[in-house]
């Protein structure tokens, strides 16, 4: 126990120093205690205290809006909850947590833990840290350096969940909805909607072929990738029933609709977070939380959309679009949304990964993933590519979607100077989109193009 | 013209699709009428009837989508090998290669996977042990029939590199670029049968600088990016081999360039971004 009382009182007095250095250290903080604390003790997740409860929540997309939700919720019951709200989620991040949420004792400060985990980091946190639900947001093709492909994950989280671990599970998400079947579990999920459609439409799709015995899966109905309901029609696989489902979406009222008659606001709009929130109303009625308390609190909830920034500056319409580079179903749901956009639009697409390019090279294969056909709408008139290594290769991979040559633009290797090449027309809407780690790029690539629209 | 492609319903990974979408709208653009057969898992492949296919494709999968595959192929094992006697081209790239060897062994639970052993080799999958890397290699000219040494005019004439793309190509290969991303190696001897050679990166398994398998036109690969979109000399090659005279690509200038621009690139790397 000597070694784990240096490693607490060492990350304690890290997660001082980070406090007290909160201006240069950022997001450090998030971390560095915990790294500080499992360098000096690696099996210090096992002994530091925790809360009772432990709430875990996983998958692909979706995991930090769902936590902060749930997390604010139970606050908002009057529940003592720690979570990693500033999103670190491996171990590290974990131990960080867990070490500010104990007294100088050793003691737990809270109730309930309410931790995002990195689907990844399973092996590294489950086995010492053991939630009592676990839910899944969904599984999906992330990064092909570290995670393959979603049955991959599912594979990892399964091989180190304790088998006590209550599952709360996306009904609408095969892959996801067949971890560890022998844990007790609850589905949630959407029922049938309007807009939902009998095939997929995206180059991804990895429910094609029954995960069990290979053979074509038949689509029930699909919302995006493999998210839907489907069968195998050889092996009799299928999406199970939820037991947690919205019936009606009712964008008009703003409400959730649930097969049992409980009404739910509706906090966002987006398919992904109405998911999000289904999961957590699902969680959270499985935990106990009462239905009136959930909607109360989720009244006074927003999802801070920090991905999305519109503004309109002498009648041109602007819009800031961030997405993640080399997840190919992050871009596809962005090239989504904006070519969803009413009337004619010029892109400048900047969403290179900087941190892919400090280690040599950016893999290219995310791109023949990537939904590049969703621009190929005649109402799309100028697509500049932004950037310093993939110009060339964005550039084929949309004359592949179908993209006149001449409607794409190569630009030079700064965006600021990039945006020269959009055409300041008030009937055409300039959307700039960007990659998550090119932030600051963005923000000043619109304001570039503000400042140039008011100097015209 | 006819290509197959196989399993694509789940041999998808990495946007390997790409490589016969690729290939196929080449080939139109080369004035060819061609027409792709997609066969499903428990389909019957057309290429066990029909000589009319020239490529069969295949490209990277699941681990348990490989199993299933290989056992699928297996009781075809016996004419899959007669059709790579017979000079029919296959393309196989990522891990779908390793179903053409003995067996694929999972080394953490032991398990093994019968595979159509038409090649001496077999692969290790480590599924805790991510393998990535960039690649850099070589496709020798000496697989360019009846080409001799020195001879970069008539490889760019074969290949229909303009002027402008000269550069592009040297006296002794052809310079391949692409990603590995894998959990398995395979082990064998393909000293007489490797496709590249490797100068940045590892060949068939990591301390090895063979890549690939390639007999006859049998092409097998772990480089994925996709392979014939980062390499169009490659596929212009592929497109020779498959009866082409003047191999055009698809949007040529753009994919050309490309390639010059991650050649420099690569060339110009130290090598700790190449695991070897």
């Amino acid at each position: 126990m000597f070694k784990f009382y240096m490693a607490f009182f060492a990350g304690k007095l890290t997660a001082f120093a980070c406090l007290i250095m909160k201006n240069f250290v950022h997001r450090a903080g998030s971390n560095l205690p915990g790294k500080v604390a499992l360098k000096i003790d690696p099996e210090f997740l096992s002994k530091i205290s925790r809360p009772n409860i432990i709430i875990a929540v996983t998958g692909t997309n979706g995991k930090t809006t769902t936590t902060n939700m749930i997390a604010d919720i139970l606050l908002k019951c009057g529940n003592r909850v720690i979570t990693n709200r500033l999103g670190s989620n491996i171990n590290t991040g974990i131990a960080t947590c867990l070490l500010n949420g104990s007294t100088l004792s050793n003691k737990p400060k809270a109730d309930i833990a309410v931790l995002e985990v990195d689907e990844r980091s399973s092996l590294r946190i489950y086995p010492y840290v053991h939630p009592n639900y676990l839910l899944v947001t969904n599984l999906s093709r992330d990064s092909l350096k570290r995670n393959a492909h979603p049955f991959f994950n599912r594979d990892l989280i399964q091989k180190s969940l304790p088998d006590d671990c209550m599952l709360i599970l996306n009904s609408d998400d095969l892959i996801a909805s067949s971890i560890k079947q022998e844990n007790n579990r609850i589905y949630y999920g959407i029922d049938q909607q309007v807009d939902d459609v009998n095939e997929c439409m995206n180059l991804i799709n990895d429910l094609r072929a029954c995960p069990r015995c290979g053979a074509m899966m038949k689509i029930d109905f699909c919302r995006y990738n493999h998210i839907g309901r489907m069968h195998c029609p050889q092996c009799g696989l299928s999406s199970p029933k939820a037991d947690v489902s919205v019936k009606t979406i009712d964008y008009i009222h703003r409400k959730l609709i649930f097969v049992s008659g409980e009404e739910y606001p509706l906090i966002n709009d987006s398919i992904f977070n109405i998911y999000n929130e289904v999961a957590a109303i699902a969680l959270l009625r499985t935990f106990g939380i009462a239905e009136n308390h959930i909607s109360n609190a989720l009244d006074s909830i927003q999802i801070a959309d920090s991905r999305y920034n519109e503004t309109v500056v002498k009648g041109i319409h602007i819009i800031r679009q961030m997405t993640k580079g080399q997840i190919a179903t992050a871009c596809s749901s962005a090239l989504k949304y904006i070519s969803s956009i009413p009337g004619r639009k010029e892109i400048l697409l900047n969403i290179e990964d900087p941190r892919e390019q400090k280690l040599g090279s950016e893999n290219t294969a995310y791109l023949y993933e990537t939904d590049f056909e969703f621009l190929n709408r005649p109402e799309i008139e100028k697509i500049i590519i932004s950037g310093h290594s993939l110009k060339e290769d964005i550039s084929l991979r949309l004359q592949l979607a179908g993209i006149p040559k001449d409607n794409i633009y190569i630009g030079l290797n700064n965006p600021t100077d990039d945006i020269s090449l959009f055409d300041l027309d008030p009937a055409i809407t300039l959307i700039i989109v960007h990659d998550n780690y090119q932030i600051h790029s963005g923000i000043l690539t619109e304001q570039y193009l503000i400042k140039r629209i008011n100097e015209n | 013209m006819k290509i197959e492609g196989l399993f694509e319903e789940a041999a998808n990974l990495y946007g390997d699709r790409f490589n016969l979408r690729y290939l196929e709208e080449s080939l139109h653009c080369s004035g060819l009428n061609v027409k792709v057969l997609h066969t499903s898992l428990y389909e019957r492949p057309n290429f066990l009837y029909d000589s009319e296919i020239k490529l069969i494709y295949l490209g990277s999968m699941t681990e348990h989508f490989q199993a299933l595959a290989a056992k699928q192929l297996l009781q075809y094992k016996e004419i899959i090998k007669q059709k790579i006697n017979d000079g029919v081209i296959f393309l196989l790239t990522g891990n779908a290669g390793e179903i053409f060897g003995e067996y694929i062994e999972d080394m953490d639970s032991h398990e093994r996977i019968e595979c159509l052993g038409v090649y001496p080799y077999h692969a290790e999958r480590h599924m805790m042990e991510r393998y990535y890397s960039l690649y850099l290699g070589n496709f020798a000219i000496n697989n360019f029939h009846n080409i001799t040494r020195n001879s970069t005019s008539e490889i760019s004439k074969l290949l229909g590199l303009g002027a402008d793309n000269l550069d592009l190509c040297s006296d002794e290969a052809i310079k391949i670029v692409g990603f590995k991303a894998q959990f398995s190696h395979s082990f064998g001897d393909n000293s007489k049968q490797y496709l590249f050679t490797t100068e940045k990166g590892c060949g068939f398994h990591r301390g090895t600088k063979l890549e690939g398998i390639h007999d006859k036109n049998f092409y097998s690969t772990y480089l994925i990016g996709p392979l014939l979109i980062l390499n169009p000399l490659f596929t212009k090659y592929l497109m020779h081999s498959m009866g082409v005279q003047d191999p055009i690509l698809a949007h040529e200038s753009t994919a050309l360039n490309a390639y010059r621009n991650r050649l420099r690139n690569f060339c110009n790397l130290e090598g700790h971004e190449f695991l070897d």
